[in-house]
């Protein structure tokens, strides 16, 4: 199996990642049905899929199983309820932002400028240890996702 | 515990009740304050779990995405509960996330609790808590609180005033309660004992308790009713049979006055007619009848006077006279009675009279002669040889009155211990033998006894089985005031004697004045107490003279009022009554009024003036000293 630094940036955004799940609630015909995974899809490299796979595992996201995907392209996205994005290709991801804006699925991106602004919904911003947040309420609530205070507390509202 | 037993129904009931007031409110205080505080500790307990469940759930962001500063803002929110002194967040691997502290100290807390509890402990000076964290099902992280005990200790001192106050309130409104409720009960009691004390002292057993009440009291109350019904009614018995008892006892004496009158008449006919029979030729054989006719009849005579005597004594009727008598002469004459039977039996007579004795003094010479024929007589009787001894000396003296003790002593048969006190009874020998053997009623004892108290005087008997008698008794005689050689230089020689005489008949009032015309005595006259009473306020004088049975005012009554006098005046002047009617009861009456002394007319002109010369010189000397 691929080995992880413990305190790598991927591990520590990873957790975040996963942490930030506790905060946000998806309305139920989000997922086909009780048993359905909660779908997390990866834009960007292979290894903070890798690290999202080792956080997560033996763990449930909001009482659910849940699958992993690395996405090349937005087109190929099919039933996710989170998407993590780099943000390598700016035009890659105002496309993804625009093709998910309404489909209950929280868009998070890493360190991406005006992510927020473009209509990404939690951008996490700085460099570790010193991790922020970024969050745009009005794009969760055209997603009909909601949010808990206590995050928001801790972030930047945009 | 004496001291309690000892205080009134009334102060046991109030302090029995004020202290079950006070036990009472301290119990209930005692439950009240731990029941409180149990409350108290809930609601803290659930106060420190929603604090940390605030908390907790704020700072789960915080936790979860290491945010010490929002956390730090967080935790600084708690300075509006004052009573929290510190609280921290502790991480699962017990490293501390935040702290908090009341006054800024970032100190450790160093309690011994283990981590992962979910705790609230109460300690002496402040309560723990540690109360973990969960999200999502996740235990993130601890909360532990130090919370002081400020609030709980106002708490307290509020509790205890007013829990002190609560007890004063208790003990004043118990008391006041108390003073009013026990009369429901004492009130009865004191009215039961009220009750007793008036029967006791008016003795009288007709009144009733009144109290319907059916309780305790209620039933001590009728008990005590009945009690008084049954005292009453047997009261009431008692005095009906004493009455009775009177009646009977007045009719059986009268009885016996009659019939030993009636039995007297013919007895001494045939007691005279015997001695004209004994006068008339007989032979030695009727002789000899006629003789035992003699001694029968005779015998019976004194037994008739006896029961004549006794019946008398009974009936009270009996009167003592007031007479110079010679003591000497009277034993004299006793034994000059008595000589043949002396003679006859073989026996030896003596008498001893102390020579203190005066040769005369005042009393019932009679009387004193037939105590002496009894005790003599009874001597006589039982003693078949040896002597009969009769001693009289003086035990008691004063102005007025000489106390003579009298001894007669045989050496008879003697009477056993036992009986000693019985012999003195009504128809009572030593024993049943006696009365056969030596004869007699047996009631001459009995008289004797009754002569001699009545006299003032007592008997008794020292005596020995076979040893032989002595009967001792005392009688208290008048002294004879000693009469002062009166002769014309005596009288010319005194000061002036001021008299006043009282006395309604005129003829009386000559006669004295004619007795008192020797001397210097001024006489003034008055008819009677009123008149008397009136003279003695205008003038002085120095001795009245008061006949007793006078219209207005009586001579009893005249003494009355000069002894009760005010002014002191007249209050010890000398008084002496001058009576005809010389009954003992109106002597004694005399004296029981306040008088010095009495003159039974017709009197000696002696007896006169020196009772006179003896009061007014004795007053004036009192006057002197």
């Amino acid at each position: 199996m691929f080995n992880m630094k413990k305190n790598s940036p991927e591990v520590i955004k990873s957790s975040y990642i996963f942490n930030v799940t506790k905060f946000v609630s998806w309305p139920i015909d989000a997922f086909g049905s009780d048993e359905a995974p909660f779908r997390i899809g990866v834009f960007g490299d292979k290894s903070i899929e890798l690290a999202l796979i080792e956080t997560l595992s033996g763990k449930k996201i909001n009482g659910r199983a849940w699958e992993v995907d690395l996405y090349k392209n937005t087109n190929e996205i099919q039933g996710c309820h989170l998407i993590f994005t780099t943000g390598s290709n700016t035009q890659q991801t105002a496309s993804l932002i625009r093709h998910f804006k309404n489909k209950h699925v929280l868009t998070i991106g890493d360190n991406i400028p005006h992510f927020c602004e473009s209509g990404g919904m939690i951008n996490i911003t700085g460099d570790v240890p010193n991790l922020g947040f970024e969050i745009s309420q009005s794009a969760l609530s055209f997603a009909k996702l909601e949010i808990s205070s206590g995050l928001l507390d801790l972030a930047t509202i945009i | 515990m004496q001291k309690i037993k000892d205080l009134s129904i009334r102060t046991k009931i109030i302090f029995l009740i004020v202290v079950i007031s006070i036990i009472n409110t301290i119990i209930a205080s005692v439950i009240y304050y731990r029941t409180d505080k149990k409350i108290y500790n809930r609601e803290i307990s659930e106060k420190l779990l929603i604090l940390s469940k605030v908390i907790g759930d704020s700072n789960s962001a915080t936790i979860l995405f290491n945010d010490k500063k929002s956390a730090k803002e967080y935790m600084s929110t708690l300075k509006v509960e004052k009573s929290v002194e510190k609280a921290s967040i502790i991480l699962p691997d017990s490293s501390i996330f935040v702290s908090y502290d009341k006054n800024g100290v970032a100190s450790e807390m160093n309690y011994p609790l283990p981590l992962k509890t979910d705790t609230v402990l109460f300690l002496a000076e402040n309560i723990i808590a540690n109360i973990p964290v969960i999200f999502k099902n996740d235990t993130t992280a601890y909360i532990r609180i130090k919370y002081n005990l400020d609030e709980l200790k106002v708490k307290q001192d509020n509790y205890f005033k007013v829990i002190a106050i609560i007890l004063v309130l208790t003990v004043i409104i118990a008391f006041i309660l108390a003073y009013f409720f026990q009369k429901i009960i004492t009130q009865h009691i004191f009215h039961l004992h009220k009750l007793m004390n008036k029967i006791s002292s008016t003795k009288d057993f007709s009144v009733r308790s009144v109290n319907n009440s059916k309780d305790e009291i209620g039933s001590l109350s009728t008990g005590f009713n009945e009690m008084l019904e049954q005292i009453e009614k047997q009261n009431n018995e008692l005095k009906r049979s004493k009455q009775m008892a009177e009646v009977s006892l007045k009719a059986k004496e009268r009885f016996l006055a009659n019939t030993t009158h009636e039995l007297r008449t013919p007895l001494s006919s045939i007691v005279g007619i015997t001695s004209l029979l004994d006068e008339t030729p007989l032979n030695d054989e009727q002789k000899q009848f006629l003789k035992n006719i003699k001694l029968s009849s005779d015998h019976l005579l004194s037994v008739i006077n006896d029961l004549l005597e006794f019946s008398k004594l009974g009936s009270k009727k009996l009167q003592f006279e007031k007479k110079k008598f010679n003591i000497r002469q009277s034993i004299e004459r006793l034994y000059n009675s008595m000589h043949y039977e002396f003679q006859r039996k073989n026996l030896d007579f003596s008498s001893d009279i102390n020579d203190n004795i005066p040769q005369i003094v005042i009393g019932d010479d009679y009387r004193l002669n037939q105590i002496f024929i009894n005790l003599v007589g009874n001597a006589l009787k039982f003693t078949p040889q040896g002597s009969i001894e009769v001693y009289v000396k003086k035990i008691f003296e004063n102005e007025l009155i000489i106390d003579l003790e009298f001894r007669i002593k045989d050496t008879g048969i003697g009477i056993e211990k036992e009986k000693q006190d019985a012999i003195f009874e009504s128809f009572t020998q030593e024993n049943n033998g006696t009365t056969r053997k030596y004869g007699g009623t047996g009631l001459g004892l009995a008289i004797t006894k009754q002569l001699i108290e009545l006299q003032g005087g007592k008997i008794r008997i020292e005596s020995e089985k076979g040893k032989g008698s002595t009967f001792i008794f005392n009688i208290p005689y008048s002294k004879i005031i000693v009469p002062q050689v009166i002769d014309n230089d005596a009288l010319n020689a005194m000061s002036d004697i001021n008299i006043l005489l009282v006395d309604d008949n005129p003829m009386n009032l000559m006669f004295t004045i004619s007795v008192l015309k020797k001397g210097k005595f001024k006489v003034e006259t008055a008819i009677n107490g009123l008149d008397a009473l009136k003279k003695l306020s205008n003038s002085d004088f120095d001795i009245v003279l008061c006949d007793l049975h006078m219209p207005e005012m009586d001579g009893y009554g005249l003494a009355t009022k000069i002894r009760a006098d005010g002014s002191n005046k007249i209050k010890n002047i000398p008084i002496i009554a001058v009576t005809a009617a010389a009954t003992i009861d109106e002597i004694n009456r005399c004296f029981n009024v306040g008088m010095n002394d009495y003159l039974i007319k017709p009197f000696e002109r002696e007896d006169l003036i020196s009772k006179v010369l003896y009061l007014t010189k004795k007053t004036k000397n009192t006057d002197n000293d």
